[in-house]
């Protein structure tokens, strides 16, 4: 199937408004058994907004190399989808300028052809590795989008995404790695692999911490666990447009997110930067055309921005602002030497989480403990194990954040959270 | 409420099967069924995959010593039905994926998620540029495996909504005006799988087989002060719909968790003794025992060495089995390295004897993993109502919700719906929801006193296409003892 006979039926038919976006995507990986593997895909997304008297209704069609040549009938059959789900009017907003944002690593774009061998070198350089997968792809992406007034836009970038996944053994302990970035540098192998390993070496004499009430101290790869958002997660799914709107979310806009949040010595910002230099979730535009932008979610403790798709910011008459992309979160004052210091209470420094468990329409959380340090009169000792209860909101608000800042996915915030009685069990 | 809004909302009060029913219904929708469709022709209807794959075969064993091809049409039907409109989505996807070894034992593979013969044709030349060598190959007579249960009927919207609509029905029928949501689905992977395979000094494989597994589900939601109680069950098969059983017992089960009272407070934390519902048992078997006991697992010496293969791991009475009968949710005939199905004792009489494997592919073309499609886990002699007899102070522990494993320390925590209190063999009626329990799987397998002789099969369906994996426990009830919490925060 020709995307341009696709767009070129679109615009002959000037039913609706629309987006083509076309991603052309080579993955080669590499596994610790030596196999090298490369993935050609071309995925092709249709979306049309059919207006009729009631309404529009919104069509999404994703192409496979199953579906036949004929682009009268493809876009026949996403309009068909369109009319089979009408809701409220809106009108598309005008096409924006897309952001002028780097995000392929030229060197991995000259090797495009030995994408597996170059992970294969990632993973031979994973020292005591018993299990392991590197991916790197190369993306090509076309987008157009168009409309009946006539305007549209018609954009191309090129992009590269490297994840690992792998499990480390030292001394007969195993723990996991895992990381994506836009360029293997920024992996930090290292430094992660550096990290680990003194993880592992003190998880022969780690305890689980008693259960009670503790100041816990959140390192980096725990509080942006698990490769995503992490904690920050319950922040990105309450401004939601959607479900703010409908009054389904804790999140309103120009109100503290929890009380007190405005009144902390050091209140929150986060940011949604979705223009970041190689920033993992960095784009020039939305799947839709959206304009991709660098936006408040929160300010000074209260809510502030929404992530507005094409339909949420025409609902709200506002511009689109491409949604949560890469969270800049501003660092605090403190060091992370003093924000681990006990005063009247116990801190538990916590490296890494072996799972996280989030809600996040409640912001509720729980999660194991997998590697850190109980900090009390009695000095320092390892811990591992015990099971953390959190309401994120609450507990992200109220945080003190270390001054010294570091790069977790698309976290780009404070190397430690200082969280103030948490109940452990 | 919008698609995704419905779906996260839900997904967030610990519905996971929701997902699909509101993915299915889309957004602002309502009124009369409607069908979505995937366009054009499908690969089967205009190639002769197995010619397709036999003439690649040849052209690559030129080149390379060993040659596997595994490729995969399959369609999928999900049919959903709630307060808010009903709807079917038929989707299509196929891939192929070869595994190339040349001489010195270097292994690649090459995947495209397509499967026409250009495409194929494109990747051929690439790897075997120029004029390639063709090896004559004999193939034999393909061997064919059909679905279990026999091939899933061609049905038209209607009957496929009707097996929702039935369940919402029956679903009323055992309920009352407090349950504010109700819905049904029911979801159907039929896949055709080819694996073509010739090397150096073997016979030529040529195998097909087609997988056809059905899953149905009911789920009611109502409300309980301010918190959504939440009652849900999903049953699976092999063959189409009318192959999965949601019985009056499930019903009834569906009914009770959304519309129970439970007692105010929380359970007790602290180490007990726990009485678990088969689908607890299924769960944790799924994370603790499925994920953990493969052979890509047990390479973390840390894991291995909780214990030696050989060694007592568990109460006598506990044997579980890795058994991927095709006649079982996430069984098949043969795995998707070409190998025939066969099932391996993990534990035996309490005995360690895993850890094993199958090779198993995400979609059936994706990475190739060890993985275990079903799990066995034997039944027991003890009548469900005598399991609690005798005992002093345990608790009743069921509604499986959402599981985790800490691999280090091959330690569980799931959460549960439900936890009734037994006092002197008998329940008080003490009901708490929202509980959490955890344990160490070995402390937990070699602490059970007693096993249920009924067995309940909970089934799994993860990812959509091309990531789509498949799996089912069939476990008992069991009586052992782990820590309980309660499981809301603070």
């Amino acid at each position: 199937m020709k995307v341009d006979a696709i767009t070129d039926e679109l615009l002959a038919r000037r039913r609706s408004d629309w987006s083509v976006i076309e991603r052309a995507v080579r993955r080669g990986s590499a596994s610790l058994d030596g196999v090298r593997r490369i993935d050609d895909e071309r995925r092709i997304r249709i979306v049309v907004h059919v207006d009729v008297g009631r309404g529009r209704g919104t069509g999404v069609l994703e192409l496979t190399g199953e579906h036949g040549d004929d682009a009268r009938a493809v876009v026949a059959d996403a309009e068909q989808r369109a009319l089979a789900m009408i809701g409220p009017a809106w009108i598309t907003p005008p096409a924006a300028a897309p952001a002028r944002v780097e995000v392929e690593d030229p060197d991995l774009a000259d090797h495009e052809l030995e994408l597996a061998e170059v992970a294969g070198r990632v993973v031979r350089g994973l020292v005591g590795a018993v299990d392991a997968e590197v991916g790197i792809e190369h993306h090509t992406v076309r987008l157009a989008t168009g409309s009946t007034a006539g305007k549209g836009l018609l954009v191309r970038w090129t992009e590269t995404r490297v994840t690992i996944r792998a499990t480390i053994e030292n001394g007969g302990r195993t723990g996991e790695l895992a990381a994506e970035a836009r360029r293997i540098p920024d992996l930090e192998l290292d430094d992660r692999m550096r990290r680990l390993i003194v993880d592992l070496g003190e998880r022969a004499a780690a305890a689980p911490p008693a259960p009670g009430t503790y100041a816990v101290v959140l390192h980096a790869a725990a509080h942006a666990h698990g490769g995503g958002y992490g904690l920050w997660h319950a922040l990105v799914g309450q401004a939601d447009a959607a479900l703010v709107r409908q009054g389904l979310s804790r999140y309103r806009p120009g109100r503290p997110i929890v009380p007190r949040a405005n009144a902390v010595d050091e209140p929150l910002t986060v940011i949604s930067d979705g223009t970041l230099r190689f920033g993992v979730r960095s784009a020039p535009a939305g799947e839709a055309g959206e304009p991709v932008r660098r936006w408040s979610l929160v300010e000074r403790g209260a809510a502030l921005g929404l992530a507005l798709d094409l339909r949420e910011a025409a609902l709200a008459r506002a511009e689109p602002n491409g949604g949560v992309r890469n969270l800049v979160v501003p660092g605090g004052k403190t060091p992370l030497a003093v924000l681990v210091r006990p005063t009247d209470t116990p801190v538990l420094e916590v490296r890494r989480l072996a799972w996280l468990d989030l809600d996040p329409r409640t912001g509720l959380a729980v999660a194991r403990i997998g590697a850190g340090t109980l900090h009390d009169a009695g000095g320092h000792r390892p811990i591992a194990g015990g099971t953390l209860r959190l309401d994120v909101i609450a507990a992200l608000a109220l945080a003190r954040r270390s001054k010294e800042l570091a790069i977790e996915g698309p976290i780009h915030g404070p190397a430690a959270l200082r969280l103030d009685g948490v109940a452990i069990s | 409420v919008t698609d995704w809004t419905r779906r996260d909302v839900l997904a967030g009060l610990g519905v996971g099967a929701a997902a699909t029913l509101v993915a299915t219904l889309g957004s602002g929708c309502g009124g009369p069924a409607r069908s979505a469709r995937g366009g054009g022709r499908r690969a089967q209807d205009v190639v002769d995959v197995r010619g397709l794959l036999h003439r690649a075969v040849e052209r690559l064993r030129g080149t390379f010593a060993a040659v596997r091809a595994h490729a995969v049409v399959a369609s999928r039907v999900t049919a959903a039905l709630d307060l808010r409109g009903r709807g079917v989505v038929r989707a299509r996807h196929a891939a192929v994926v070869f595994r190339l070894e040349d001489a010195t034992g270097r292994v690649v593979e090459r995947a495209l998620a397509e499967l026409s013969e250009d495409a194929i044709d494109a990747l051929v030349k690439d790897l075997v540029p120029g004029k390639p060598a063709v090896r004559s190959i004999d193939f034999g007579t393909p061997r064919k495996d059909g679905p279990v249960g026999g091939a899933a009927r061609v049905l038209e919207d209607a009957d496929w909504l009707a097996v929702p609509v039935k369940l919402v029905t029956e679903g009323e029928k055992v309920s009352n005006s407090r349950v504010v949501y109700r819905g049904a689905w029911v979801d159907t992977d039929d896949a055709t799988i080819w694996h073509v395979a010739a090397a150096e000094g073997a016979r030529a494989v040529d195998r097909e087989q087609r997988l056809v597994r059905s899953r149905a589900g009911l789920l009611m939601v109502s409300w309980s002060g301010t918190s959504p109680t939440i009652g849900q069950v999903e049953r699976g098969a092999v063959g189409g719909p009318e192959r999965v059983v949601v019985s009056d017992d499930d019903l009834n089960r569906v009914a009770d968790g959304a519309l129970e009272l439970t007692t105010p407070g929380s359970v007790p934390a602290g180490p007990a003794v726990v009485v678990l519902r088969p689908d607890v048992v299924a769960r944790i078997a799924d994370v603790a025992i499925g994920d953990l006991m493969t052979t890509a697992a047990w390479r973390r010496r840390d894991l291995a060495a909780r214990a030696a293969l050989g060694t007592k791991l568990a109460a006598a009475a506990v044997t579980v089995t890795s058994d991927p009968d095709p006649a079982r949710y996430g069984g098949y005939h043969f795995d998707d390295e070409g190998v025939a199905a066969v099932a391996a004792p993990l534990i035996e009489a309490g005995v360690l004897r895993g850890p094993v494997g199958a090779g198993l592919r995400p979609g059936h073309t994706g990475a190739v993993r060890p993985r275990i499609g079903h799990l066995a886990w034997a039944p027991g002699t003890v009548a469900e109502d005598d399991l609690i007899d005798d005992l002093a102070e345990a608790w009743v522990i069921e509604q499986a919700g959402d599981a985790h494993v800490d691999p280090a320390a091959w330690t569980v925590t799931i959460e549960a719906g439900r936890a009734r209190r037994v006092k002197n063999g008998a329940r008080t009626g003490h009901v708490y929801a929202d509980v959490e329990l955890t344990a160490e799987l070995p402390a937990l397998l070699a602490g059970v006193t007693r096993i249920g002789a009924a067995v309940e099969t909970v089934i799994a369906r993860d990812g959509d296409a091309a990531d789509a994996r498949w799996r089912s426990v069939a476990a008992p009830a069991v009586v052992s003892r782990a820590t309980l919490a309660p499981r809301r925060a603070t």
